[in-house]
């Protein structure tokens, strides 16, 4: 069916894609935002904590947005304890210094500007040392003190490979964190996603939540060749979401099969890797842009 | 007998009232300044995102301090946290500035909370480039971005000294703006170097700057405004249309990877046509200087209709080419004092620009 591009203004649902890295980093992402430029307004939502690139870039069809972990710092629990203490005293007039002293502390804490504004400091130089690759931490810049204090007085730049239980730590905190952060941000869109398109394991989870926050269709991309393959941790928390995506597609017809065997499903369609589709199989993304319009236009409807 | 309407200010400031730039403290005030008869409570939603207790208004009025949230970094986060604002039921009416400037991310945020009515800085032409959804939706009104406040006019006119005894040739402020706000943006701290220096040969007294160090706030501004006879500036407003922050961000990534980079190398290595809209009107300080009976020096434009070249003005062409004649012409006490005081009785006791104007239009918008 033959389906005609969307401005703006005449339609302002779109296509929310969802990344757990550096966009530009993978073909496919590129394709895949190609083939949604053809549907319809297309916003591509990456999680990314080091970058040199714009962190966002527009063409009026395609929407890039880099967004930063430190944008949406995870609440500590010493604000929610000021804010339940905030909640507690709020509502009392109580005429007493003490309360209104600590009432007083309690507002100015909960400051976003003030609070917040920490956080992100914090947060940002935490994260700015971290290497990524497929947006779990690899590597740290290593910390040393300069001899002589120059500009880069912590920051020597060499790197070192993180070990395998600050690997695992760090895929936990990340996890989370990816899921989390895409998951806030794109909650709070003010023209709601007419669908969602999850890149990998890492924005699955923030994917299901906003099919439940949004009522939308997911299309859950998924690129580990063979699941299950010795990464037990991976497919228990595949196994948690995987149904309730729409269509979930894998890069081979094998690990297709594998998907459908391992998790009982059924909706998998096996679509090439981007690099396959030059020269004379250009035509093979078809499938692809069929799954999207189909999703897409069953909710025009 | 009716009750008093019930209107919300939100604003956004980091600073209390009393140290707020003098013109974004009046429009903040508009509808005090105005005389309305409503009730008007002030919110600072930089203090405080929660919710507050009591959501019973007949009109929330979104301040343009309070939009210009839409380019911090964590506009998504706050907004989630405003949200209680979206839920009241009330008419919303919205008075943005800089619309130019994430006006894509304005027009959907505006979408999104059901705003009613919108106050722009621009004529209509523009309104279906800067708000592709709200212009079918929102009852537009035109808005300045200031007004005469006539109580601090009436106030000034006792203190204010005649042109002729005035130490001070030439004045102007301005800081230096980043180069997202395209050649425009450029031309208000290029007219101050240039203007100053060939002011400076001729002999003439300045107090020029676009250091960030000399800004001048609260009260000490009309002051500063009132004591040279001549003031310099240009329109307001940008070059350049960012609809979602892409054009500062590719700007930003640039200069991170060379900071040395100038305006025009900048330019060179964006999409071409970047810097070519006119999102330009007139600004708040030159409704100062025409309270405050300084004769304005201003690079050509239209000023929204209000200030017309040699009649409220002293027109200096872009290119600065007449600029020789324009000082010359300073120097004519006589002169400048006929266009100054033209423009305080066209201007200034024009009812059309007194915040009174405004504070009625936003009650004629909040009955309609």
């Amino acid at each position: 069916m033959p389906v005609k591009p969307l401005t703006n203004t005449e339609n302002p649902p779109r296509i929310l894609m969802l990344v757990p890295y550096e966009p530009d980093s993978d073909p496919r992402i590129k394709l895949v935002a190609q083939l949604c430029a053809k549907v319809g307004r297309t916003d591509i939502l990456a999680f990314v904590c080091q970058t040199d690139k714009p962190l966002r870039e527009y063409d009026g069809v395609t929407y890039t947005e880099r967004v930063h972990p430190s944008h949406f710092p995870p609440r500590t629990v010493l604000l929610k304890l000021l804010f339940v203490f905030h909640l507690v005293l709020h509502p009392t007039e109580c005429r007493k210094s003490f309360y209104i002293i600590i009432r007083r502390f309690a507002h100015r804490s909960l400051r976003h500007f003030s609070w917040g504004q920490n956080l992100i400091v914090f947060f940002r130089n935490k994260e700015a040392n971290w290497r990524f690759h497929n947006g779990f931490p690899t590597q740290i810049e290593k910390r040393v003190r300069q001899t002589t204090p120059t500009e880069s007085f912590f920051r020597s730049g060499r790197t070192q490979p993180l070990n395998r239980s600050k690997r695992t730590l760090g895929m936990f905190y990340y996890k989370k964190r990816i899921s989390q952060t895409l998951f806030e941000r794109a909650r709070s869109s003010s023209v709601p996603p007419k669908m969602i398109i999850c890149h990998d394991i890492h924005t699955l989870r923030a994917a299901i939540m906003l099919k439940d926050f949004f009522g939308v269709p997911v299309i859950y991309d998924r690129r580990q060749p063979t699941p299950g393959a010795g990464d037990p941790i991976r497919t228990s928390i595949e196994r948690k979401w995987i149904r309730q995506a729409d269509i979930v597609i894998t890069p081979t017809p094998q690990s297709g099969r594998s998907v459908e065997q391992l998790y009982g499903i059924s909706r998998v369609l096996s679509i090439p890797d981007a690099e396959q589709f030059e020269g004379d199989n250009a035509a093979q993304p078809a499938g692809y842009l069929s799954a999207i319009q189909q999703l897409y236009n069953d909710r025009i409807v | 007998m009716t009750a008093p309407k019930r209107i919300l200010v939100l604003y956004c400031y980091p600073v209390p009232l009393s140290k707020m730039r003098l013109a974004i403290k009046q429009h903040i005030l508009a509808c005090e300044l105005g005389g309305t008869k409503a009730t008007v409570r002030y919110h600072n939603v930089y203090e405080n995102t929660g919710r507050l207790q009591n959501l019973n208004y007949d009109a929330v009025i979104l301040h343009t301090t309070f939009l210009c949230l839409r380019w911090n970094p964590s506009f998504y986060r706050l907004k989630w946290e405003l949200r209680w604002i979206k839920e009241m039921s009330c008419i919303k009416i919205a008075i943005p500035q800089d619309e130019y400037d994430h006006s894509e991310i304005l027009d959907e945020w505006m979408y999104e909370w059901d705003v009613a009515v919108v106050f722009s800085c621009f004529n209509h032409l523009t309104h279906k480039i800067l708000y592709p959804l709200m212009s079918e939706r929102a009852k537009f009104f035109p808005a300045l971005t200031g007004y005469v406040d006539e109580g601090t006019a009436r106030q000034l006119q006792s203190e204010l000294q005649p042109l002729e005894p005035r130490g001070k040739h030439i004045i102007y402020r301005a800081t230096q703006l980043p180069y997202w706000f395209g050649s425009h943006g450029q031309l208000k701290h290029q007219i101050a170097g240039i203007v100053a220096d060939e002011a400076r040969r001729k002999g003439l007294t300045c107090d020029v700057s676009t250091r960030e160090t000399d800004t001048i706030v609260g009260e000490a501004w009309l002051s500063f405004m009132a004591s040279g006879k001549v003031v310099i500036g240009c329109e307001s407003g940008s070059s350049v249309l960012d609809r979602r922050g892409e054009i500062q961000a590719q700007i930003r990534a640039m200069l991170e990877h060379d900071p040395t980079l100038t305006f025009e190398q900048v330019s060179l290595r964006l999409p071409a046509g970047w810097d070519s809209y006119s999102f330009f009107a007139i600004s708040p300080r030159h409704l100062e200087a025409v309270i405050t009976k300084t004769c304005q020096v201003l690079v050509e434009g239209s000023y929204s209709g209000i200030l017309s070249p040699d009649l409220h003005y002293i027109p200096l062409k872009r290119d600065f080419s007449n600029l020789d004649d324009v000082l010359e012409k300073t120097k004519d006490t006589r002169l400048i004092q006929e266009i100054v005081g033209r423009a305080y009785v066209d201007i200034c006791l024009n009812d059309k620009f007194s915040y009174r104007a405004f504070a009625s239009q936003i009650e004629q918008a909040i009955s309609a």
